[in-house]
């Protein structure tokens, strides 16, 4: 079972039946995979075959890690002459040169030396699962996140909903809109107070791109609106608060009110053509047939922010980090390691690596550098 | 569209189909026969006896990349931000990132026979570039993070490196067909050895293997800080999983198993085709997020 649970076989059929699955769900996507309990049934699989696999594969880089010099077998070795100390010294010097750490030892007038190279890349894969063990893990947590959104017109205050974060208040001062140089809108920005339990406990801005966060809980800027406060005098007298570009009929002239950054642009409809356009600030007025007055009171913003408390998130982001570290591990050499044992002028050399052509380069690199045949 | 920016695209358009013509006449021009019938997989060097090592055609692509780049810097001057903002600037930048790594191959290699291959498609790419709409649009409130740079950088030396692995791999698969049908010919010949192709390919994807990665990541933050969910299985952001999961499967198989052939290059070319999709078709085809780039 663990040998299934952490073959190679496995990795690759799994990782095969997750690709077919997406490809399905980004051209069906009515129906639904990413959530269906098969396919969180393949991740699971996936995670224990990647947690079964390092954790097999530990044993031996440790050993790889830990190892110390000594005797080479003779039967498997390379023999190789060398003239004495100071042909030891080239060889290790070389060897260092090279980028291999050494490690020595002598008993009984035999000299053992290690050298090994890699080490990193050997722990790359493993680093690699790990990480992404821990992105599967902190998708798991994300399932119990809560995310919800609140609505807060400037100058009132909101509950953060229960299910967020309880006893939680938000206050918005103020919504702005941020134009660039060129007139584009650049960014939407919400300046806020956060209150627990009727204590003020931070205050700051939340805008797109930079989410506000405090004891746990997110802020992102999601939505904005505006309503128009103003007053009517005439056949129907009152203050109201309109929503933004909402068409309305008073007196048989049709109209909206809409936000622009010059001031609430009044435009007025003939069926459907645009007819008149006319900009108001605080305190302006337009007369309507019969006596009516329109008079514009204020702007009236509103902003939606999401909120968000999510446990996964900071797993979720670590995995990310180790893996970034892990992909660019693998650019280090392939670990190899060249075992020698020196002893009356004959020198056994080993050079292990999962490569043969590396093998090979290796044996005949230290051949050729030593002179010795 | 620009005068200024069409003639830009017109002359990088030109000078990739001109390579593309020379880089096929110098292929046919090499004399095969007293070529070595075997080549060690670290043998790229002796390819350079037989090929000059700056032909006109090398002197071409490096025109067109340079027009690129004018196009790319000019776009960076009317726009006052990265030219990053739609398809059409996205597509100039990756066409941008395949040409430079073709080059630095052709330069570190000296195969100018992958050049046969790579300038079609780069032509091919460039082609289809001088269709798009070329308006130019600011750039929504999402799109102005530092993010974004980070996150299309890494995607076009990414695509760069598994481009150039997807040429290499269709000249491997060509020359095993030709060599299991026991077909030689100069063709075959003037095509490099299967393991120096093999080699290559690999080298490049492990190249462009840690940039899919940081594609991957860097898009989650960004997507965490923009919109609060750092993975929503937008078709953009499952597509690049696919186009991971494939490269992983071949890399695993090649790190773990040693497994190389045609197998392994049919995962490479596949890998390719997905990163294709994940970068057009996707947009042409499933709507989501990313439906502006």
């Amino acid at each position: 079972m663990i040998k299934f649970l952490s073959s190679i076989q496995l990795a690759i059929t799994l990782i095969g039946a997750m690709v077919l699955a997406s490809v399905f769900a980004t051209l069906f996507p009515d129906v639904e995979i990413f959530g269906a309990f098969w396919f969180r049934g393949l991740l699971l699989l996936f995670c224990l075959n990647l947690l079964m696999c390092t954790v097999k594969s530990l044993p031996g880089i440790l050993h790889r890690i830990k190892k110390l010099p000594s005797s080479v077998n003779e039967e498997r070795a390379k023999t190789l002459n060398f003239s004495g100390p100071e042909d030891v010294e080239k060889l290790m010097d070389y060897l260092k040169a090279k980028g291999y750490k050494l490690k020595t030892s002598s008993s009984e007038g035999q000299q053992n030396i290690l050298a090994q190279k890699g080490i990193l890349n050997l722990i790359a894969p493993q680093l690699l699962h790990l990480s992404l063990i821990l992105v599967l893990i902190g998708g798991f947590l994300t399932s119990f996140g809560v995310e919800d959104q609140v609505t807060c017109f400037v100058g009132e205050r909101a509950d953060v909903p229960a299910s967020v974060a309880s006893g939680m208040v938000i206050e918005v001062n103020d919504f702005q809109t941020i134009y660039d140089a060129d007139g584009a809108i650049d960014n939407w920005i919400t300046n806020l107070n956060i209150y627990v339990n009727d204590e003020k406990t931070a205050s700051g801005t939340t805008k797109v791109n930079a989410p506000l966060k405090h004891q746990g809980v997110s802020f992102y800027q999601k939505s904005y609106g505006y309503y128009h406060l103003i007053e009517l005098t005439g056949v129907q007298p009152g203050t109201y608060d309109v929503p933004d570009k909402k068409i309305f009929s008073l007196e048989n002239k049709t109209f909206n009110i809409g936000y622009s950054e010059e001031g609430a642009v009044v435009s007025f409809f003939e069926g459907h053509n645009l007819t008149e356009t006319v900009v108001l600030k605080d305190g302006d007025k337009i007369d309507f047939p019969n006596d009516t007055v329109l008079t514009y009171i204020e702007l009236n913003p509103f902003t939606v922010l999401g909120v968000k408390k999510d446990p996964g998130t900071p797993v979720v982001m670590t995995g990310f980090l180790l893996m970034t570290i892990a992909s660019f591990l693998f650019w280090t050499g392939r670990y190899r390691e060249v075992a020698i044992s020196l002893t009356e002028g004959k020198a056994s050399l080993i050079v292990y690596c999962k490569i043969k052509a590396v093998r090979d380069e290796v044996m005949e690199e230290i051949s050729e550098r030593m002179k010795v045949k | 569209m620009d005068r200024i920016e069409f003639i830009s695209l017109l002359v990088s358009l030109l000078a990739y189909l001109c390579a593309s013509l020379l880089y096929a006449a110098q292929f046919i021009a090499i004399k095969t026969p007293r070529l070595p019938l075997t080549l060690p997989i670290d043998g790229y060097n002796q390819k350079r006896i037989y090929i000059n090592k700056y032909s006109p055609a090398t002197y071409l692509t490096l025109l067109g990349l340079l027009a690129n780049s004018f196009s790319l810097i000019f776009r960076y001057t009317r726009t006052g931000h990265p030219p990053l903002g739609n398809m059409f600037e996205f597509l100039l930048f990756f066409i941008w990132g395949i040409a430079l790594t073709y080059l630095v191959i052709e330069f570190k290699y000296n195969l100018k026979q992958i050049g046969m291959f790579a300038l079609p498609l780069i032509f091919a790419l460039n082609s289809w570039l001088i269709t798009m709409d070329t308006s130019l649009n600011p750039l929504m409130p999402a799109l102005r993070s530092n993010w974004l740079y980070f996150h299309v950088f890494t995607a076009v030396v990414s695509y760069g490196a598994f481009a150039i692995s997807f040429v290499i791999g269709l000249m491997y698969l060509i020359k095993d067909r030709f060599l299991i049908r026991n077909l030689y010919s100069n063709f075959v010949h003037a095509l490099p050895e299967l393991d120096s192709l093999e080699e290559l390919s690999y080298k490049l994807i492990l190249v462009g293997m840690p940039f899919l990665t940081l594609v991957i990541i860097t898009g989650a933050i960004w997507a965490e800080m923009a919109w609060g969910t750092y993975w929503s299985w937008d078709p953009k952001e499952t597509w690049s999983l696919i186009t991971w999961f494939i490269y992983a499967a071949y890399l695993h198989t090649r790190f773990t198993k040693n497994l190389k052939g045609r197998l392994s290059i049919a995962l490479v070319v596949i890998g390719f085709l997905a990163v294709l999709f994940t970068f057009a078709g996707v947009n042409i085809l499933l709507p989501g997020l990313h439906s502006y780039a």
